[in-house]
């Protein structure tokens, strides 16, 4: 790897360098947008997680200090972001039958594969897709600077070559700042239907919650995550790699993530991790509670609040054990911890309550394994889960499609990360729609669990509505 | 030794059987549709019945294998498995509450002593996840079931008078339960 590019700028934060750089990327987008028209997937990640710990007392066996076996786990994350656009991409597998997807993770790679699947009641409508790529550029953010680099899988050292002086040209290009981008104008609203407040609250939404909470009384459920996606305006238009990295740069979600061709399409701003593998250690950090504060970032007295709300703390305690349990399937026992429960991650705006759990991976087991063990994602479904997911495919009247299904990158060397399809804007077979939902338990207040439907719909698709 | 543990297709039921296994103590897990399976029960340290969703009643087969349950075998039944042993014994399990709230912690207070494990009272709190529950004024209290430790008037532990079986409401294996491992020991200890 000798193509190498450094620029040093000390700045506040990775954020703060983040806006800094937003220029060059665009550029860099928009050019490797002409260069490769559909075959490119971009994969953006947030790494720093800063928020308030949450006490644990006696009350949970838990820790906030990372426990010593795992002190390499987040050893390749740190406070940086990192942006990866993997180029030349080939769709190595497009299936409705599941297993074949499974059975493509659970080999080795010879280059990093992004994986999409639906959720579960919907493997028969949306296919589960695989992409692999020629090279990669990797830029990584940091207070300090950024850092770019090529890494070729399977592509010609010429062309690589050319492209990285067009790369150095962009980032050597002082009067950029005033460049401006070309946007295409568009209105990626809801129905106009769905969009007065108290119109999507409509008695359909009510009854459904209230029959979940039925299950929930009689012993069925605990909780369960209902959800109903919504067909976009523009039923055939997909944004733009540049229009969706223009917005994610405003979002800032812990994901951006983003892929287009004919068929199927994936605009992702989720905050959500679903798992990640380094050095055969695991986690899963599941988010459920999430409040919106008064102030621009979110304080302690926002934490202390989310907090005081029991059927948030509740409802997250049910998700930490049914994670714990979905962990152990695939994890030495003994080795599956609870770190930083009930943590108050801020997330732009949001405070979203999220907590991770730890786990070694038994000997041979891969990413295919986990997904085949795992999925649905605890977080999006209920517990118990079997039930429950009986109980959401007879309540919700649409599939979900893509909507709760999950999203990653498989490493040559094993490793992986994955992110729950939440917040993004999904391209399949139905056309363009999105997707919003809510955990549903006995406590639930269909009015308030309306007003989350609406503070996670606002948090990206007015940002995509209007990107400059 | 190998303990039996029947699955009732919970979400919690891998943080249990892993409690165990960390322990190494081996296994023979059986999901519920697989009883019929299941011949011999004498080559058992004990069994345990795992939490699950729904009514005790719809569970026929586990209610079934509870009674072949040889009288020197240790039993142990969490949650649902708690209910299907107090619906064996005679008891009525039903709604605890008009909202049942799932993933509250309580304190265990006042719980008498186990007749056959020594130190079984949970130290610390513990966390619930139930519905339904079997009164604590129910006739089988004054049968053949001693229920020794109550919540808002429902059974939280309850034994057999004269065998080894142990039912517990709570869910010891939780996170949200750090009283829970104290009792599972406690248990272990005893088998």
């Amino acid at each position: 790897m000798t193509n190498n590019l450094k620029i040093s700028y000390k700045n506040k934060s990775a954020l703060k360098n983040l806006d800094y750089f937003s220029q060059n990327i665009l550029l860099l987008s928009d050019m490797f947008e002409k260069y490769f028209k559909q075959n490119i997937v971009c994969h953006f990640q947030i790494q720093a997680c800063e928020g308030f710990e949450f006490e644990i007392g006696n009350n949970f066996i838990a820790t906030n200090i990372l426990p010593s076996q795992y002190q390499n786990i987040y050893s390749s994350e740190n406070n940086s972001i990192i942006l990866r656009f993997f180029c030349n991409t080939s769709k190595r597998l497009s299936t409705k039958n599941i297993n074949n997807f499974y059975t493509l993770l659970k080999k080795s790679a010879n280059s990093p594969l992004f994986f999409v699947t639906p959720y579960e009641n919907s493997h028969k409508e949306e296919s589960s897709y695989v992409i692999d790529s020629k090279f990669e550029v990797r830029l990584h953010i940091s207070h300090d600077g950024l850092d770019l680099n090529i890494f070729n899988y399977n592509e010609k050292k010429d062309f690589i070559n050319s492209l990285f002086q067009q790369i150095l040209s962009i980032f050597n290009n002082k009067s950029i700042n005033n460049y401006n981008i070309y946007h295409e104008n568009v209105n990626l609203s809801l129905p106009e239907n769905k969009q007065k407040n108290n119109s999507f609250l409509d008695k359909e939404i009510i009854e459904t919650i209230e029959k979940a909470k039925d299950f929930m009384n009689k012993g069925d459920c605990y909780l369960a995550n209902l959800t109903s996606t919504i067909p976009l305006n523009e039923k055939t238009y997909f944004i733009s790699m540049t229009h969706f990295i223009t917005a994610w740069l405003k979002i800032k979600s812990r994901y951006g993530i983003y892929y287009h061709d004919m068929k199927v399409g994936l605009s992702c701003f989720s905050p959500e991790r679903f798992i990640y593998s380094h050095d055969n250690k695991m986690t899963t950090e599941p988010i459920k509670g999430t409040l919106k504060s008064n102030s621009n970032i979110p304080t302690l007295s926002d934490a202390k609040a989310i907090w005081a709300d029991k059927k948030e703390i509740y409802e997250h305690t049910l998700v930490v054990d049914l994670m714990r349990n979905d962990l152990n399937l695939v994890c030495q026992a003994g080795s599956v911890h609870v770190y930083r429960p009930f943590y108050a991650r801020i997330a732009g705006k949001l405070i979203q309550m999220q907590s991770s759990i730890l786990g070694t991976l038994k000997m041979d087991k891969t990413l295919g394994d986990c997904l085949e063990a795992m999925l649905p994602a605890g977080s999006i479904s209920g517990t118990p889960k079997k039930r429950v997911c009986e109980i959401i495919s007879q309540l919700e009247n649409v599939k979900r499609g893509y909507y709760t299904g999950i999203c990653g990158i498989l490493e040559e060397n094993g490793d992986f990360d994955s992110t729950i399809l939440i917040r993004s804007v999904y391209k399949g077979e139905r056309g363009v729609y999105c997707g919003v939902g809510a955990g549903i338990t006995t406590l639930s207040n269909a009015k308030s669990e309306y007003e989350e439907f609406l503070i996670k719909l606002n948090s990206f698709l007015h940002a995509i509505e209007s990107p400059v | 030794m190998t303990l039996l543990f029947i699955d009732h297709y919970d979400s919690f039921s891998y943080n249990l059987t892993s409690w165990f296994i960390a322990k190494n103590v081996e296994l023979k897990i059986i999901s519920y549709n697989e009883i019929s399976l299941l011949k011999d029960l004498s080559q058992y340290k004990a069994i345990i019945f795992s939490p699950g969703p729904g009514h005790p009643s719809e569970y026929l087969e586990s209610i079934e294998l509870y009674k072949r349950i040889p009288e020197h075998i240790p039993f142990l039944g969490v949650c649902l498995g708690h209910q299907i042993f107090l619906l064996a014994e005679g008891g009525i399990v039903e709604q605890i509450n008009p909202i049942p709230i799932h993933g509250c912690q309580v304190e265990i207070i006042d719980c008498k002593e186990s007749k056959f494990i020594k130190n079984m009272t949970p130290k610390g709190s513990v966390v619930l996840y139930n519905s339904l529950g079997c009164k604590s004024s129910d006739p089988i209290f004054s049968n053949s079931v001693v229920s020794l430790a109550n919540e808002s008037g429902f059974s939280l532990i309850a034994e057999h008078k004269h065998l080894a079986r142990i039912g517990v409401q709570f869910h010891p294996e939780s996170f949200a339960s750090p009283g829970g491992d104290s009792f599972l020991n406690a248990f272990l200890g005893f088998v």
